[in-house]
């Protein structure tokens, strides 16, 4: 039993002692590579940043870089600047990291078994709108990985083509847990041409039935509430007849809602009988409607709007006030407030959260 | 008959010492792959940039005060420089009897304010609600004191937004940290609470309510808990959340969907640890409702506290944290081995039980059972000894493992010097610090017993400022 005891705290102190020198070992190593870092940042961001400012020319910017093969680094030393820029400025850098070789780095990485080497790599092809990547980047996408998965649909919706549209949002809405928020911040990468896109892919599905349902393999509320989403981030105003189709035949409560939330972020009337929705029963449609009635200014929803100020809910009837507020309707509001009628404590908090002040007797 | 009890006593102790620190080990191990993890998908997905646009929820941060007067001022401006596109501050005061309400309405011009006060979540009598009318998104209640989680529970019932984060007053919130821990809710739907890490910032350097430079104190009391947080706190919980297991949320800095912590019926008022008590039943009831579920802890959204300097400050701490880890548990008893919880049931809540919570009772028994033992001379007091300086290793080996995976992720401690610093002081905690906190957790077992309550009042040195 001693002997046996003797041996493991023999074992315990030998590898406490290697943990302590792997510790200090590691934190050098760190160092010493920070410094390298360091110092490549000091010899080449100059003449980085005199390449995007036209000081230099391609040739001259490429004859720096011309014995410099450690592209690990350089990929960390030009990412804040692929970050940073956008337009002719990120399209000249795209050519020089090109030209310098790193492209071809960053392809061998996309083929590596290391996971961790090939999310980097297919991250910063991303960056780069590098389409010869494109290939490899679908078949990460039908990875059973969700790391993976999500890491080329970010780099492929960065790229920005649309024919991998469908397989992206085939694959985000049926292999990922991401929210309607995520879905649409990545897909949005596409750029504005993607509405265009959606819209024929809408008109098929008025024209043949569970057509979106087949293309994408999954509930059409869910494709639906993406689409929407998108309309309302590039406030598309082509998407209004499609919308206000949506609005007449969609049965679907959280299409309603994406739709009113598209609507307010679009902010143009649509020709469809809104007071159906302030009566709703969901007091979320209830709440939207509200607020759009607000955006576009539809006065004849006044009356309405003074019902919902007391309605059930808290939300409803902070966005009636709002809109009430929004069409200028301050005297109806303080009316309500003077004879405390339903709604008054609402139509009070709405005024003083936006600072109107005034006195009951006069204004 | 005393050497056969005594002897039996010291290998109850030795076999406890072997487990906890075994399978922090492994918590260790499991939460090293977990950053490693979390860092690729942060670097790959670009999150820094992320959020720029309109894709965020709203966030209302809770702050409950008591007695926070001589630095709620500074602590409120440093919240209030937090990047995030939309958010709202509620600042609680929790019936202070000093001048924190007066020093409120002095240094942020504040005004009565008629805000909707929902009333979701029974609280104490609400004295008054202020709005700043010099910073907009800042409201004050005034209420009668009712502790901590009475405090959070007014705060949940004046907020507007979907999302909840509560912020002890006296931490600093790196600036980034809220965009950080909010991207979980964004990226899956089945997320309904996230923790964000606690580290500690005394003598770090603090410029405009940021922490500009992590510098190591150099007291003693501070070191130890340095290595404390990195190996339970970090370490521990991001392993206990790798295996979906995460029992606690530090008060210091979660994040909760409200719709969530309203159904589960906000925070408890009768325990001192109403951030575990919270989270342990938010399990339940998401359980009992079938509901997919996911509550996360985050390595990197840190926020910095100041730990205690003096000892009577920490034996304070270390008896409330005790106190409400065993009401938490005792609350939530349900979930003791109960296989409809997984592994939180089957594994962490018995871990947390036998191991945390009664842990004290073996320790204090243990240690003076191996000193007589030793000291008595009994046959197999060398075995005795041979097993105790094995547990000590095995003690010294996790602490030092903790140090390494911190070196080979977060590196917040850069110069050499505060590397050795730790490594020794990873030694030297096992001597006097940890026997130190067996006896205060004991006592904190005590308490729990007794029933014995209080706010928690911690005496704070003030942080590290510079103009």
């Amino acid at each position: 039993m001693t002997i046996y005891l003797k041996m493991l705290i023999y074992i315990l102190s030998f590898l406490s002692l290697s943990l302590f020198l792997a510790l200090i070992i590691f934190h050098l190593r760190l160092k010493y590579y920070e410094n390298k870092e360091q110092l490549y940042k000091e010899k080449y961001s100059s003449i980085i940043e005199s390449y995007i400012d036209s000081e230099i020319n391609l040739e001259k910017t490429i004859s720096y870089f011309e014995n410099e093969n450690n592209y690990k680094i350089l990929k960390n030393i030009f990412k804040p600047y692929i970050n940073k820029y956008e337009n002719e400025k990120h399209d000249r850098l795209k050519i020089l990291i090109n030209k310098i070789g790193l492209n071809n780095y960053l392809y061998e990485k996309l083929k590596s078994n290391n996971k961790k080497k090939t999310l980097k790599a297919a991250s910063f092809l991303g960056k780069l709108q590098d389409r010869n990547a494109l290939n490899k980047l679908e078949k990460l996408l039908r990875s059973n990985d969700r790391l993976k998965v999500i890491t080329s649909a970010w780099a492929i919706s960065e790229i920005g083509d649309l024919s991998y549209l469908k397989p992206v949002i085939k694959t985000l809405l049926n292999k990922s847990e991401m929210t309607y928020e995520a879905i649409t911040e990545l897909l949005v990468n596409f750029g504005k041409n993607i509405c265009d896109k959606l819209i024929d892919y809408l008109n098929k599905d008025l024209k043949e039935d569970d057509y979106l349902v087949n293309e994408f393999e999954t509930d059409e509320y869910k494709i639906l509430s993406v689409f929407i989403d998108i309309f309302g981030f590039y406030r598309y105003e082509k998407s209004l007849k499609v919308l206000e189709k949506l609005l007449i035949e969609n049965t679907n409560e959280e299409v309603t809602i994406h739709i009113f939330k598209a609507l307010v972020k679009i902010g143009q009337p649509v020709n469809v009988n809104l007071k159906q929705f302030l009566q709703s029963e969901s007091w979320v449609i209830r709440s939207q409607s509200a607020k759009y009635i607000g955006v576009i200014g539809a006065e004849e929803h006044t009356q309405t709007l003074s019902y919902l100020l007391y309605d059930e809910n808290w939300w409803v009837g902070y966005y009636a006030a709002q809109s009430l507020w929004k069409m200028d309707k301050t005297e109806l509001m303080k009316n309500i407030i003077k004879h405390d009628n339903p709604g008054a404590e609402m139509c009070s908090y709405v005024l003083a959260k936006n600072n109107y002040v005034f006195n009951l007797e006069g204004s | 008959m005393l050497r056969s009890t005594l002897l039996t006593i010291d290998y109850i102790a030795i076999i406890y010492f072997i487990i906890i620190n075994i399978t922090y080990i492994f918590l260790n191990f499991i939460a090293f792959f977990s950053i490693r993890k979390n860092q690729l998908k942060e670097e790959v997905l670009d999150i820094e940039k992320r959020f720029s646009s309109e894709f965020y929820k709203p966030l209302s941060i809770i702050v409950p005060a008591y007695n926070e007067q001589e630095t709620i001022t500074e602590n409120l401006n440093s919240i209030l420089k937090l990047e995030y596109p939309e958010f709202e501050i509620i600042v609680v005061n929790d019936g202070s009897t000093d001048n924190t309400m007066e020093k409120l309405i002095e240094d942020f011009n504040l005004t009565t304010f008629n805000k909707n006060y929902s009333e979701d979540i029974e609280t104490k009598n609400i004295k008054n609600i202020y709005k700043s009318t010099s910073h907009p998104e800042l409201f004050i209640i005034d209420k009668e004191n009712g502790g901590k989680g009475d405090a959070l529970n007014a705060g949940v019932n004046l907020s507007d937004y979907p999302l909840v984060c509560n912020i002890d007053a006296d931490s600093i919130i790196d600036s980034k940290a809220l965009l950080s821990i909010v991207v979980p809710f964004v990226n899956d739907w089945r997320v309904v609470a996230a923790g964000g890490t606690v580290r500690i910032a005394n003598s770090s350097k603090i410029q405009d309510g940021k922490v500009k430079e992590v510098k190591l104190s150099n007291k003693y009391l501070v070191r130890m808990q340095v290595i404390e947080y990195l190996r339970a706190f970090l370490f521990g919980r991001v392993g206990w959340a790798g295996i979906n297991s995460l029992l606690i949320i530090s008060g210091a800095f979660g994040v909760f969907k409200k719709k969530h912590l309203i159904k589960a019926g906000g925070y408890n008022t009768n325990t001192v640890g109403e951030d575990m008590e919270l989270v342990l039943r938010l399990n339940r009831k998401m359980n009992k409702n079938n509901r997919k579920y996911k509550i996360v802890f985050l390595p990197e959204p840190v926020c910095w506290t100041q730990v205690p300097e003096k000892l009577s400050s920490l034996k304070s701490q270390r008896k409330r944290w005790h106190q409400g880890l065993g009401e938490s548990l005792l609350y939530n008893f349900e979930m003791f081995f109960n296989p409809n919880y997984g592994t939180s049931g089957l594994i962490a809540f018995p871990f947390y039980f036998f191991i945390e919570l009664l842990g004290p009772i073996i320790e204090i028994f243990g240690y003076s059972a191996i000193i007589l033992t030793i000291l008595l001379e009994f046959d197999g007091n060398n075995v005795v000894l041979l097993f105790l300086v094995s547990s000590i290793l095995l003690g010294v080996l996790l602490s030092l493992t903790s140090l390494l995976f911190e070196e080979m992720t977060f590196r917040k401690y850069k110069k050499t010097k505060d590397v050795i610093i730790l490594s020794f002081y990873a030694i030297l905690e096992n001597f006097g610090y940890k026997q130190l906190n067996s006896i205060w957790r004991f006592i904190g077992l005590y308490k729990l017993i007794t029933r014995n309550e209080e706010w928690g009042y911690q005496e704070r040195s003030s942080f590290n400022v510079e103009e």
